[in-house]
């Protein structure tokens, strides 16, 4: 563990000593700021309608972090040095998830600012706002992971990032055009998207199948990674 | 630590429908510096992958054997006995060479209480001690290759895996590389790939030739430049 705890310290590192890391961030909070704005266009002081595109912006920030991981380190040549290491595929990949999870970690504590806002105009309920939280971060770790996959399979860092931004999105379209199908493809459509997923996370909930299905997700991105690098091999 | 002996038995590498290298056999002896010869896409570079575990072969094995023990090259555990400086080593270059010797320490398993000692020593023996505080990205080629070279010794493996280690560097540090080969081939097994033939001729006892994917030879140097010189030897083997 402690060779993937060196990559991923490693990655967390050289992400804020450059201009990519501090932009992506920024990016990331002023973004939070407009939809907090357009969120409270209703004058409650409530933030289900904050985390809800969140959780798409999130999607987005996962796809721009992980192009980095792989692909990035395979253009540069630097991979070459990290798959010769005495380390095991799934070692590396917990590195890079580890890596990519703590800049999203730290993104998401940018974003604390929002809720405090609110708090000081009015009195928001806290259990939404803290499980709104664990499951943008939830969603985050599983998105990244499905960006890994998708990162470890290419060597152009912007084809990384549409590959995953097409991949998460289709999951996402698959609950809204869900609805309009037959049982069973509509059951099946509607597990397999996180938009089912993250509506109980808004309410204040925290559902065993929402976490089970983050989870879930977030594994499957994680063998495929796996996977990927050792076919490539 | 004995020394350690590589084994190539009919390796084969494919990409796609190409095939790098087929049924390459050959091996290098404890504390011997083998040099793998070959003009470009000979399948130098994919033998040494293959050797270091980066590659998986489609066909044949590579072991490394230390006593009575032979290990796969592609296993985990075998990786810890091999130092690698890839024919274009790319660095992080935003970090310091002290930084990255400690990350490259921690990744290849050197215990916390002994990583600072070999990384000075690591330095020590590829000679970029005086820019262990720089950035990596604001060294010259020749550092940034010493550096490679220290990140494959930090570990101290019994076996290093060079290839072509002297590309791009200017006369003086071409020599001074040379020198810093020839120490370091004095108590471990090194594999040298290159497609200069005075080095090789400096720096090696055996030889082993590539063409085409194929090895056409593996010989002593010294058998091979018996009433010519090994370039007449090479031109004769690469191109019969």
């Amino acid at each position: 563990m402690s060779q993937a705890v060196a990559i991923a310290w490693r990655d967390l590192r050289s992400t804020y000593v450059s201009p990519f890391g501090i932009g992506v961030t920024a990016g990331f909070v002023a973004l939070s700021g407009v939809l907090l704005t357009l969120a409270l266009g209703a004058n409650q002081a409530r933030l289900d309608g904050w985390f809800g595109p969140l959780m798409v912006v999130v999607a987005v920030l996962a796809s721009l972090l992980t192009m980095r991981s792989f692909a990035e380190e395979e253009r540069a040549g630097s991979l070459e040095l990290l798959l010769t290491a005495p380390l095991r595929l799934w070692q590396v990949v917990v590195g890079k998830l580890l890596g990519a999870a703590g800049v999203l970690a730290a993104i998401t504590v940018a974003t604390v600012v929002c809720p405090l806002l609110v708090g000081s105009m009015g009195d928001p309920d806290g259990g939404p706002i803290v499980t709104g939280y664990v499951g943008l971060l939830l969603a985050g770790v599983a998105f990244l992971a499905v960006g890994l996959a998708v990162s470890s399979a290419t060597s152009n860092p912007l084809v990384a990032a549409a590959g995953s931004m097409a991949l998460l999105a289709g999951l996402w379209f698959a609950g809204v055009v869900a609805p309009g199908l037959g049982h069973p493809a509509r059951d099946v459509l509607q597990y397999l998207s996180p938009s089912s997923h993250v509506t109980g996370f808004l309410r204040g909930t925290l559902a065993l199948v929402d976490v089970t299905y983050f989870l879930s997700l977030g594994l499957a991105g994680g063998a495929g990674a796996v996977a990927v690098l050792s076919a490539r091999r | 630590m004995t020394g350690v002996a590589v084994e190539l038995a009919g390796v084969t590498r494919r990409f796609g429908r190409t095939t790098a290298i087929e049924d390459v056999s050959f091996d290098v002896r404890p504390g011997e510096v083998l040099g793998l010869l070959g003009p470009n896409g000979a399948g130098k570079t994919t033998t040494m992958r293959v050797l270091t575990g980066f590659l998986r072969p489609d066909a044949g094995a590579v072991r490394l054997v230390q006593g009575q023990t032979a290990t796969e090259a592609d296993e985990a555990g075998a990786r810890r006995l091999v130092g690698y400086v890839p024919e274009a080593p790319a660095l992080y270059s935003d970090m310091s060479v002290s930084a990255f010797l400690v990350h490259c320490a921690r990744l290849r398993r050197v215990p916390r209480r002994h990583r600072r000692q070999a990384v000075r020593r690591a330095a020590r023996q590829a000679g970029v001690e005086e820019v262990l505080t720089q950035r990596i990205g604001t060294l010259s080629r020749g550092f940034r290759q010493r550096v490679a070279l220290a990140q494959a010794l930090v570990h101290d493996p019994p076996v290093l895996v060079l290839d072509e280690p002297t590309t791009g560097l200017d006369p003086r540090q071409v020599v001074e590389a040379r020198q810093l080969i020839s120490r370091l081939g004095r108590k471990r097994t090194v594999l040298l790939s290159s497609h200069l033939l005075a080095e090789v001729t400096q720096l090696c006892r055996r030889v082993a030739v590539l063409d085409r994917g194929r090895i056409v030879t593996v010989a002593e140097v010294a058998a091979l430049t018996q009433g010519g010189t090994l370039e007449a030897a090479y031109l004769r083997l690469v191109q019969g």
